[in-house]
């Protein structure tokens, strides 16, 4: 039951990665627990989640095979 | 009103297009545009809307060009170092496409300035480099009810949106996506991450197409929705907005409460 995360901008910098795929978690609280466990620089960043292509809150359900998305904010111009 | 040989000559290949016609065309002729930030973002927006005759151009930058603004803001030429920004730019448009109207605010967006101008115009454009303006224009634009095209940049990545317009029965704005502003120094500027110049050009032509499909009617706009695109991996990612639940919390709802924040302070 693999889901598939995807960091956006400066997020795949701090991550070395611009995507990983997981073992279902089954909510995104939980799904951030294990980001930070593996990327500890994840906590000091700022980002939305997307869960399959849609913003989605807190502690929303993640649905198998899930595509998430971290995305932060872009200031530059 | 019967238009002139030159203005049907001049803009015959995007009349000639379906679904566009002499329509579309007078309505961007009728149509009043705001480019706030005549940098990396602004100069092909600025240029586009020109060319293809939007009515009535205004142009807010406070900055001088400088020789490391060159490799990304192509309106300028090494000619131009030390100039005012919004001055030159205009001064350059105005050679592009003489039937426009075009307004040089060389000065910097401030509530008393986005108070006093946004009103003037039907669109507003954050081509704007930093959080502080960035929020002040949005919560400016929320409380105007003035449509809103977003544009930003982060390295090899862009990103676009349209706010405050009305779609499926929502309208939402950049609070809805962030209800707090990051401080600047969380997130690299262009400045400390670098930018290279094709990536705000492609940013930007596709706020100048948001901006025409506004005006027109044409197409879909993109609003609620965020659009991500990759340069280096020609990658698209589109996020669908919904409301958050403490974007009104933190957003000004009068003029007074508006005036009293302190984007600065928020953003530093």
């Amino acid at each position: 039951m693999n889901i598939e995360v995807q960091f956006f901008g400066q997020l795949a910098d701090k991550t070395g990665k611009s995507s990983i795929q997981l073992e279902h978690t089954s909510n995104l609280s939980q799904l951030k627990e294990k980001l930070f466990t593996q990327f500890p620089l994840l906590k000091e960043s700022k980002f939305v989640i997307a869960i399959n292509n849609k913003m989605a809150a807190e502690n929303a359900v993640i649905p198998e095979h899930a595509k998430i998305a971290l995305m932060p904010p872009f200031s530059g111009g | 009103m019967e238009k002139s040989k030159e203005y049907i000559l001049r803009y015959q290949r995007q009349i000639t297009l379906s679904g566009f016609g002499i329509e579309a065309q007078e309505k961007l002729t009728n149509a009043k545009v705001l480019v706030i930030g005549a940098g990396g973002l602004g100069c092909p927006i600025l240029q586009y809307l020109v060319a293809v005759g939007v009515g009535e151009l205004g142009i807010v930058d406070n900055d001088q060009v400088t020789l490391s603004n060159l490799n990304r803001q192509i309106l300028f030429g090494q000619e131009d170092i030390g100039k005012d920004k919004a001055i030159i730019a205009a001064q350059k448009l105005a050679k592009q496409n003489n039937l426009v109207k075009i307004n040089a605010y060389q000065q910097n967006c401030d509530q008393a300035f986005a108070l006093e101008q946004f009103s003037k115009y039907d669109i507003i454009v954050d081509a704007t480099d930093n959080f502080a303006t960035r929020y002040l224009i949005n919560d400016a634009c929320f409380l105007l009810k003035k449509p809103l095209v977003f544009g930003a940049v982060s390295q090899f990545e862009g990103q676009v949106a349209v706010f405050n317009v009305l779609k499926a029965g929502k309208s939402l704005n950049y609070r809805d996506i962030f209800p707090v502003p990051p401080k600047n120094s969380e997130v690299l500027s262009c400045v400390e991450g670098g930018v290279l110049g094709v990536l705000p050009g492609m940013i930007g032509m596709m706020q100048a197409m948001e901006v025409i499909k506004l005006i027109t009617g044409i197409g879909e706009v993109l609003a609620n929705e965020l659009l991500t695109y990759n340069a280096l991996t020609q990658a698209f990612y589109k996020m669908q907005m919904v409301k958050h639940p403490e974007s009104e919390k933190n957003m000004p709802f009068t003029i007074e409460a508006f005036t009293k924040l302190n984007y600065e302070w928020l953003c530093s």
